[in-house]
């Protein structure tokens, strides 16, 4: 191709960049609406046009740069020929390379020790990242393992929230209790619904599970007498073997955090409390995860995602299946929820809209479907980023859903694809040498 | 001998077609039957209706399961008589059939299935698609298998085992680790016999095996299947289209056409049966 | 029950029920011809809301009512059909042999993007239009007044027009009949040279136009609208698509009819708080129990 023609395409591309993007954004960049008038001038259009044709120029010569340099590598050498014809020996998953375990372990290390110095402000946000990490590991097994894109996941979350928050009120149940209690409810709601969309497919499935989100939502924001509505609900700070991180203890002859080791009071101290256990509760789940994922269970929803009828003729029950991938998600987003109630000591509907969906699914999609790693980092990122880049905060959701669009097409599989197990078979020592 | 399946007086239809009318045949123990037709003769339509994907309007199908007698349309479910609310039994059956029931079923029963255009667990690995089939044997205790314990190794290893074994027999033991969707066309037809194979059925249906096979490729396919169902006990229930391969290995043929047997036999007795004759090459004959 | 809040319930419902049938179209249009929901669809008349009131309020009060209609009605379904061509384009187009899960994913993003676009451009706040046409007409009923205003006429004519237009298009022309063909068969279409790509964007434009025809009108007939808008009534009109029959356009428009009715009726007489929720049960309820619609037809599972 010569470069001539090369040249004539990005400039073909670019101006049809400009005209579109000047004729769709271009009156709304222009001018702002103020009562019944308006303000502004056509400048801002052109401005706005002009920065996405150059971005488009731009993205064209890497493209074509990068297929310049691709070599072909498909195919053939990928796996070595395995020597042993043995079939008898241990066997043994290995399901992440070298460098995941590595990251992974350099994740924990940090997460442990970074209290320590980060003060108050590191503790929260290191606990919305763990909730997010939660959140995202618990739809990672409905979307990214069983293939079953659910739009309401928020809908557990709120579940879980208000499940503490209002167990607290009228069953008197505390923050360990509340936590089963809420895995629990949440998971039954979860195979309440996966029971009718059982039969759907992808999309049908998708604006089923996103009305149940919505409806829940309205719900709480509508029952006045039961949920406080919009005014949202107070939820109890959580306690340690009866011990209470406030500042006196609320029933009487209860003895608080500080007062039992003789420190002076700070709010630290619950901070630190919960970003502790929620720690605990990130690793147990990821223990599990990662296990499940070895496991037939685990297997059976990835090959459920795969092919349902194949699924079926080898006897595999789709119902059952899918109802576990549906109550095992909900039940963690369950757990979630419960944290988030119990460290904001307050809820209300807003915080569970469809936005925070969309928000648990970006994290799903960024990091990788199925990938546990890439959940992981992607929901640390997604949460950690806005706090540092506070002064385009405005512009976050325009990230997420330009990153979401990008991510679709540029790579499907996320930034850490999930990466299949591999077996390792250790022969059995011979004992007796010949 | 034994007949495993016993097909009576199916019939299905899609809206007002009539794709199956009153077929009628017997699959016996230990056999490879074929089923063979002309495009559109409803083979396909049989074979969904035996492994429980369709559910035929009337008709019997018996299958000889691995502990007891099935009726296969029982296992898919049934529309409601309000007879049965009076029966606690017919309720439950309803209940049970109706939410839990279903092919897979039919599956665990001891029918398992290749399909036309193969079927994969794509992004999977060669191993993992052999394990997933072996879902009704492993031990699916989460407890058991995050602590690691014995009961649960012992019956995962025993799933590795025959994994690993199955491969070996097809030829694909080098590829376990691959992706199932980047195997060749031939292996990955191999792979979904074997697979089938995992669920240990008494019955195996193969729908064209052959198809988009090379004569090469087609007469290993037969040894194969010969094979199989020596070592593995198995009965074979084929439909293909490849009809040197199909006299070759079959011990009895059903021919069907237009939704009817027309002809049953012995390779010998079909390719002398007139009937056959004119529905393969038009009416002259 | 008051007669005369019946029939005014009834009419409200007529003329809701109107405009969740023309954006509808957009949904089933797209669905019938490549399986996915467009999820930014509602996002795109919420666009089309607030190009509207910008025309309208650049045209000041310099022009007359009609003219400023007129002109706000071509300029905003041109407007907002290149948007949609555009949305196809940029991040559908190349998903065509994703996976299933990746062209929904993306329209998820659209529609953040979109949200947020406006809302950046223009501010969270609700944004209003002055009243273009006053007026209306005016019925004694039963010992009450029922009323009904000049633009909810015009609602109900000018979507039942749209609608007839699109459907003797879709049923009569070569273009249509492109139409139809790819949407039973897009391989078997490219291969007797129909340019599938070329029908797939001019799907998702005439949808985009349709969106915002109801834009306009619903912009002109409330009077107040924010960024949010489409959300909700994005599901609702895809509530109507399904209702009545994904794929089928006098089933979009009959299905936005029967929700529309069914929707004010329950606001009016039961509760006017769960409208919404209503909606949404609605749609649960018929995916589940008839997927197919009212005048869809029954997807067989090919095996």
């Amino acid at each position: 191709m010569s470069s001539r023609n090369q040249l004539m395409d990005y400039i073909k591309q670019g101006l049809t960049t400009f005209f579109l993007s000047f004729i769709t954004l271009g009156p709304l960049a222009a001018w702002q609406l103020q009562g019944y008038e308006v303000s502004g001038s056509i400048l801002r259009a052109f401005r706005v046009s002009l920065a996405l044709a150059v971005l488009r120029v731009i993205i064209m010569g890497i493209n074509s740069r990068r297929q310049n340099n691709k070599r072909e590598v498909k195919g053939l050498g990928l796996h070595s020929k395995v020597g042993s014809r043995s079939l008898s020996g241990i066997f043994q998953w290995e399901n992440h390379n070298q460098g995941t375990k590595l990251l992974l372990s350099a994740a924990l290390f940090v997460a442990v020790i970074a209290p320590m110095f980060g003060g108050n402000y590191a503790l929260t946000v290191g606990i919305t990242a763990f909730i997010y990490v939660l959140l995202g590991l618990g739809l990672n097994i409905v979307v990214g393992l069983a293939g079953l894109l659910d739009l309401g996941f928020v809908a557990f979350y709120a579940v879980g929230a208000y499940s503490y928050a209002l167990g607290a009120e009228h069953l008197g149940i505390g923050f360990w209790g509340a936590i089963p209690f809420a895995a629990g409810l949440a998971a039954f709601l979860g195979c309440l619904l996966a029971f009718p969309v059982l039969r759907m497919h992808g999309d049908y499935l998708a604006i089923v599970t996103l009305g149940f989100g919505e409806i829940i939502r309205l719900i709480l924001n509508n029952w006045l007498e039961f949920t406080g509505g919009p005014n949202g609900i107070k939820a109890p700070y959580p306690s340690l073997f009866g011990l209470e991180f406030t500042r006196s203890a609320r029933i009487e002859d209860g003895t608080t955090f500080h007062e039992f080791l003789g420190i002076e009071y700070s709010s630290d101290y619950r901070y630190m409390f919960i970003y502790a256990t929620l720690l605990l509760v990130v690793a147990c789940t990821i223990f599990a995860v990662s296990k499940l994922k070895n496991m037939s269970i685990g297997r059976a929803w990835e090959a459920l995602r795969e092919d349902e009828i194949a699924c079926r003729s080898l006897g595999i029950n789709h119902v059952t299946v899918k109802l576990s991938a549906f109550a095992m998600g909900a039940s963690i987003a369950g757990v979630a929820g419960v944290f988030f109630a119990a460290y904001q000591g307050f809820i209300n509907p807003t915080s569970f809209s469809f936005f925070e969906s969309a928000l648990i699914l970006a994290i799903v999609v960024l990091g990788g479907l199925g990938s546990i790693p890439g959940v992981i980092m992607a929901a640390i990122v997604l949460t950690v980023l806005p706090e540092l880049l506070r002064q385009f905060a405005e512009y976050r959701i325009l990230i997420f859903g330009i990153s979401m669009v990008v991510m679709m097409i540029w790579k499907p599989r996320g930034m850490m694809a999930n990466v299949r197990g591999r077996l390792k078979v250790k022969p059995i020592r011979q004992s007796a040498k010949t | 001998m034994k007949k495993l399946l016993k097909i009576e007086n199916l019939c299905v239809s899609f809206g007002g077609i009539k794709a199956l009318q009153g077929v009628t045949f017997d699959v016996e123990e230990g056999t490879i039957t074929a089923l063979i037709g002309p495009n559109g003769a409803g083979k396909t339509t049989v074979f969904n209706c035996v492994t429980g994907f369709y559910k035929a309007q009337s008709g019997q199908l018996e299958f000889e399961g691995k502990s007891h007698k099935v009726d296969i349309s029982k296992l898919l479910g049934s529309t409601f008589h309000w007879q049965q609310l009076f029966s606690p039994k017919g309720l439950k059956d309803w209940l049970r059939y109706n939410v839990f029931g279903g092919s897979h079923l039919v599956a665990q029963s001891g029918i398992a299935r290749t399909f036309q255009n193969i079927r994969l667990f794509k992004d999977m690995t060669v191993l993992e698609n052999l394990l997933v089939a072996q879902h009704q044997n492993v031990s699916k205790n989460v407890l058991a298998s995050l602590f690691g314990l014995n009961s649960f190794t012992t019956k995962e290893n025993q799933a590795l085992e025959r994994g690993l074994e199955l491969l070996e027999i097809f030829s694909l033991g080098e590829y376990r680790d691959r992706l199932a969707g980047e195997l060749s066309y031939g292996m990955q037809r191999r792979l979904e016999i074997a697979r089938a194979l995992c669920i240990h059925p008494k019955l195996i249906c193969l729908d064209e095996p052959a198809a988009g096979l090379n004569p090469n490729e087609t007469a290993d396919l037969s040894a194969l299947i010969m094979k199989i169902r020596r070592d593995f006990n198995v009965t074979v229930f084929v439909i293909e289209h490849d009809m040197s391969m199909v006299m070759k290995i079959s011990d009895h043929i059903v021919v069907l056409d237009h939704g009817k047997v027309i002809a049953r036999g012995t390779p010998e007795e079909v390719k002398s049966n007139r009937t056959v004759i004119s529905a393969y090459l038009g009416e002259e004959g | 029950m008051d007669s005369h809040i019946l029939i005014q319930q009834l009419a409200n419902g007529l003329v809701l029920g109107s405009t969740y049938g023309l954006i509808a179209v957009g949904y089933t249009m797209v669905y019938g011809i490549i399986g996915m929901i467009n999820f930014a669809h509602g996002d795109i008349y919420m666009v089309s809301a607030y190009l509207t009131a910008l025309v309208l309020a650049l045209l000041g009060a310099s022009v007359s009512p009609v003219v400023a209609l007129i002109v706000a009605f071509v300029l905003v379904v041109g407007l907002t059909a290149v948007f949609g061509f555009s949305i196809e384009r940029i991040a559908y187009k190349p998903l065509r042999k994703s996976p299933r899960l990746a062209p929904l994913i993306s329209a998820i993003g659209v529609s953040l993007i979109l949200q947020n676009y406006v809302q950046i451009t223009q501010g969270a706040r609700n944004q209003a239009v002055p009243t273009l046409i006053p007026g209306g007409l005016e019925w004694n009923v039963g010992g009450g007044v029922v009323g009904i205003t000049w633009v909810q006429v015009m609602i109900i004519i000018v979507s039942q027009l749209a609608m007839g237009a699109l459907t003797w298009m879709i049923s009569r022309t070569a273009l249509g009949r492109a139409c139809r063909a790819t949407e039973q068969d897009p391989k078997m279409a490219a291969i007797l040279g129909i340019n599938t790509d070329r029908i797939i964007a001019i799907v998702f434009t005439l949808g985009a136009a349709m969106a915002a025809v109801a834009g306009v009108l619903v912009t002109l007939n409330y009077g107040s609208f924010d960024f949010s808008i489409g959300f909700v009534t994005g599901i609702k009109a895809f509530t109507a698509a399904v209702l009545g029959g994904i794929g089928s356009l006098p089933g979009a428009m009959i299905g936005g009819l029967l929700l529309g009715l069914s929707e004010s009726l329950f606001s009016g007489f039961v509760n006017s708080d769960y409208k919404d929720v209503f909606a949404f049960s609605l749609l649960v309820l018929v995916l589940i129990f008839k997927p197919s619609g009212l005048l869809g037809r029954p997807q067989v599972e090919k095996v």
